[in-house]
């Protein structure tokens, strides 16, 4: 969805569905949204994801856009158009707020055997349980749960610090941060909407992070993106 | 309303390599703009995704694990850098449907 006066860079891109159906503009007022006819039994594939990014994706290169959560259906056009004539004020305020801005996502992660080794080396009563588990050959399996019970609020902690650490040092950078869904074996997943002027000083940023962090964390930068987690409810 | 507001990004374009679009495909699929009158369709069975990966630290067999792990460390030689490389290469982040349980995660499908 995006405002009428977008330019619309949509040839040869098509809707998701096994019959990569056309795209359709429904516009009303200030504002056009780009849909495709919902195959019926819609079940989503892999491709299907990857035709609803890669529509969102033209359109975001071109001018500003409110990316659509993947999957919405809408019983029929007009019922877009009233959405659009109902929502025009939200949709207007979530444009504007996005102008100019681009979604950062940042994902890190843990050496895990490099992580444990840091525990243990900085905690004496984690080393010695360790090593008295050890001499009783892996110790009982109440001993073990106990034990690893311990560690795993150690990693916890790790994780929750890292990750406040990348945050903090890449926020005052950006206009808004979102957490993302937890992802497997990240610490931490953030998405940052940085304005266009401020991605040399975001950028910059993520080097004395990356040396600040322990040496056993990592992050990596994804983007720029669509504005995807800054156009949702409760934004 | 006014014309095009944004002229950066020439790197964002419909061609995103699928390799990255899997390294923030949760943001597609629980991010971005809801319309709470339309339906949803069903996003059961999409191979690429639990798109509720909860990595939990918690749960027995995650402490099983973490005891384990631990027993098998080498604590006498030094390497506090090891992660370090990481951060020149790719995430080591498959994507969430392959359900790695790296750290005791439990998954669940919405």
């Amino acid at each position: 969805m995006s405002r009428a006066s977008h330019p619309l860079p949509l040839e040869g891109a098509v809707g998701v569905g096994e019959h990569a159906p056309a795209l359709r503009l429904v516009r009303e007022q200030d504002f056009v949204a780009v849909v495709s006819d919902a195959p019926e039994n819609l079940r989503a594939k892999r491709r299907d994801l990857v035709k609803h990014d890669a529509v969102v994706g033209r359109m975001y290169a071109a001018g500003t856009v409110l990316p659509m959560r993947f999957g919405m259906v809408a019983p029929d056009d007009e019922a877009v158009q009233t959405e659009l004539r109902s929502g025009a004020r939200r949709y207007g305020e979530l444009l504007s707020r996005i102008d100019g801005h681009v979604e950062l996502n940042v994902k890190g992660v843990h050496a895990e055997e490099a992580l444990l080794r840091d525990l243990l080396l900085q905690n004496d009563e984690l080393r010695a349980r360790n090593r008295a588990l050890r001499a009783a050959d892996g110790g009982g399996h109440q001993d073990k749960v106990a034990f690893g019970e311990h560690v795993a609020a150690a990693v916890a902690e790790r994780r929750a610090r890292d990750a406040d650490q990348v945050i903090a040092r890449l926020q005052p950078h950006a206009a808004q941060v979102r957490r993302g869904p937890p992802v497997d074996g990240c610490f931490v997943n953030v998405s940052f909407l940085v304005a266009s002027g401020a991605r040399p000083d975001f950028d910059g940023a993520l080097s004395p992070l990356r040396r600040e962090l322990p040496g056993y964390a990592s992050v990596e930068l994804y983007g720029p993106l669509p504005p995807y987690s800054f156009v949702g409810n409760g934004v | 309303m006014t014309g095009m507001a944004m002229t950066q990004t020439p790197q964002a374009t419909g061609s995103r390599l699928s390799g990255e679009l899997y390294k923030v495909v949760e943001l597609i699929l629980d991010r971005g703009l809801v319309i709470d009158v339309f339906v949803r369709v069903s996003v059961i069975g999409l191979e690429v995704v639990t798109i509720d990966a909860r990595v939990v630290v918690a749960g027995v067999d995650a402490y099983l694990r973490f005891a384990e792990m631990c027993g098998r460390l080498d604590l006498t030689g030094s390497s506090p850098r090891i992660g370090r490389s990481l951060s020149d290469g790719a995430l080591p982040l498959e994507l969430p449907g392959r359900a790695r349980t790296e750290i005791g995660a439990t998954q669940r499908k919405e």
